[in-house]
């Protein structure tokens, strides 16, 4: 056989158990071919779930081992890797939960994954320089309308719809033993920041209003526009002032990228 | 079990070679006695500057983005002589080769000028997934002109010699047409490849495919051997599984005799890529290495750490 087809072969049985891969293999002096090639299904199989196991500790915790090795099998399924770094398998495993029967219908399981996700993220983000209040002194106050700002590599946006961030404190507490919350959906979805002050990631609420005013600038609009914005949602008093204090809260939580970064 | 030596015999049949005379640089130098670069160690190596005369990194590791791993690398790099050793190369697939890899690769090892750049012999993949896992090759004529125009590739795109390792196995193609080490020693010949001699990966797929051990010692080029692998294994009574995650096995050193005394005094490290024990444990494993292999070479040089490292 061709070595494309025998690679061909050899792969369909990892993916899929096609047992067609066993007429090219031959037995062991002490062993069948069969239980060999499992040798490499297993480790397929194992690898992966170890890794989503890793990724989402606090979601396996929320689930309990059994159930989440039973979601994570369906998802290595649904989602072979295509990635030559494992660091990014697991990845859409937050998609997949909210998309995905049984799972999607149970209340705060894909946020939680979703907050772990974003954490990763945050912390594995590439450095970069960061927006510091001393930039900001050489602008004239002419040139403030057309400043536009950018986001740190090292933040993320999500929104969730359940009390996955109680649960998430409970679950990932180093007391330990907390009890979670029970899973609940909230009247309002509710606005997360993630961000990596020092090196440890970590994540706040956001408030409505400074929520759309992060994510019109993160869409690149300038701090003119963001004004508007925010007197258009929450009142024309003001504004100007309540988009300056936002900034000045992103500026001292090292959240905005400084001038380099913003370069190309 | 099949019967090898049949289908070996008219395995070099002229003319069906795509060889071009290889250009191998000069062999690179004895190193000594390393160990596996891993990231629970950081802190003890870069405080403690321990007695080891080598380390190896995973490629993989430091071709991300930069950050914090990366200078680690460098700093290591700057005490020590640093090989660099891939798993995710795919030397095998029959699938396009992945430049980006390579263009990633060639520039970490402009960056860390390690002293060899190294993979595995095996395949990781087809139409664009990752299984991953280092994945055995089936030893035939087509397999093996195949391996070796892509080592032609890699060589001239990295601008240096490969070394590749064998890999621990578990299945035997049906088609195979040579032994592993027959497969090993004429790639090697043809693409001037040099060669990872991973001791506990052959005491596995030795006891999984029923060859003796010492038929592999015996089979690979002695001269293209510039590296042996010590690591530790599962054992499941019917086969092997190779975890390299447990202590090197009396076994396993009774092999490494064996190969030191074919091949000589050859770089060699501890691999450990499970269960990571704490630094000094796997540092007095690599002097149990080292007393069996002056041992048997009792005037075996020990090149000194300071000279050895970068900025001699």
């Amino acid at each position: 056989m061709r070595l494309a087809d025998y690679q061909d072969l050899f792969q369909r049985g990892l993916l899929s158990g096609d047992a067609r891969i066993l007429d090219q293999l031959v037995d062991s002096p002490r062993e069948n071919r069969a239980r060999l090639f499992r040798v490499y299904q297993d480790a397929y199989r194992l690898r992966l779930l170890d890794v989503a196991r890793s990724d989402f500790p606090v979601t396996l915790e929320f689930l309990g081992r059994a159930a989440f090795d039973e979601m994570a099998t369906a998802y290595i399924a649904a989602h072979p890797s295509r990635e030559a770094n494992l660091r990014w398998f697991a990845r859409a495993l937050p998609d997949f939960l909210a998309a995905t029967a049984p799972w999607s219908t149970m209340t705060a399981l894909a946020d939680l994954a979703a907050i772990e996700r974003a954490l990763y993220d945050v912390f594995d983000a590439a450095d970069g320089t960061r927006l510091a209040l001393a930039d900001l002194q050489s602008l004239a106050p002419e040139d403030w309308p057309g400043v536009v700002f950018s986001p740190h590599p090292a933040t993320r946006r999500i929104r969730v719809f359940s009390n996955a961030r109680d649960i998430w404190k409970a679950l990932s507490s180093s007391e330990g033993e907390a009890a979670a919350p029970e899973p609940v959906e909230l009247a309002e979805t509710q606005q997360l920041v993630f961000y990596r002050p020092e090196l440890v990631s970590t994540f706040r609420a956001m408030p409505a209003e400074e929520a759309m005013m992060w994510d019109e600038m993160c869409a690149g609009l300038d701090f003119a526009g963001l004004c508007e914005m925010v007197a258009t949602f929450g009142g024309e008093t003001d504004a100007p002032l309540r988009a300056a204090a936002y900034l000045q809260g992103w500026i001292a939580a090292g959240m905005l990228a400084g001038p380099e970064a913003e370069a190309g | 079990m099949k019967d090898v030596a049949t289908k070996t015999s008219h395995r070099s049949a002229p003319g069906r070679e795509r060889t071009r005379d290889p250009e191998p640089g000069p062999r690179p130098r004895y190193l000594g006695f390393g160990l596996g670069l891993r990231h629970q160690h950081y802190a003890d190596i870069l405080s403690s500057s321990p007695d080891v005369d080598w380390f190896e990194a995973i490629s993989e590791n430091y071709m991300g983005e930069g950050g914090r791993p990366l200078m680690v690398l460098e700093e290591i790099r700057a005490r020590y002589p640093v090989v660099l050793h891939g798993v995710s190369l795919s030397i095998a697939t029959t699938a396009p080769l992945d430049t980006g890899y390579l263009a990633r690769l060639k520039a970490l090892a402009e960056r860390i000028e390690p002293e060899w750049v190294s993979d595995h012999l095996c395949w990781t993949g087809v139409h664009g997934y990752n299984m991953h896992d280092l994945l055995p090759v089936p030893y035939t004529r087509e397999a093996l002109d195949h391996v070796v125009d892509r080592i032609h590739r890699v060589q001239d795109f990295l601008g240096r010699t490969l070394a590749l390792e064998n890999v621990s196995s578990y299945v035997s193609a049906r088609d195979a047409e040579m032994t592993e080490w027959e497969f090993i020693s004429e790639l090697a010949r043809r693409t001037g490849c040099w060669l990872i001699f991973d001791v506990n990966n052959v005491y596995v797929s030795a006891f999984n495919h029923g060859f003796e051990a010492r038929d592999f010692i015996e089979g690979v080029p002695a001269d293209r051997v510039i590296q042996f692998h010590l690591a530790g294994h599962e054992h499941n009574i019917s086969h092997i599984i190779d975890t390299h995650g447990a202590a090197v096995l009396d076994e396993v050193w009774d092999l490494y005799e064996a190969a030191v005394t074919r091949f000589g005094p050859v770089s060699t490290m501890i691999e450990r890529d499970d269960n990571i024990p704490p630094l000094a444990e796997v540092v007095a494993e690599l002097d149990h290495a080292r007393d069996i292999a002056r041992r048997i070479l009792p005037d075996l040089a020990r090149p000194l750490r300071r000279a050895a490292a970068r900025g001699e």
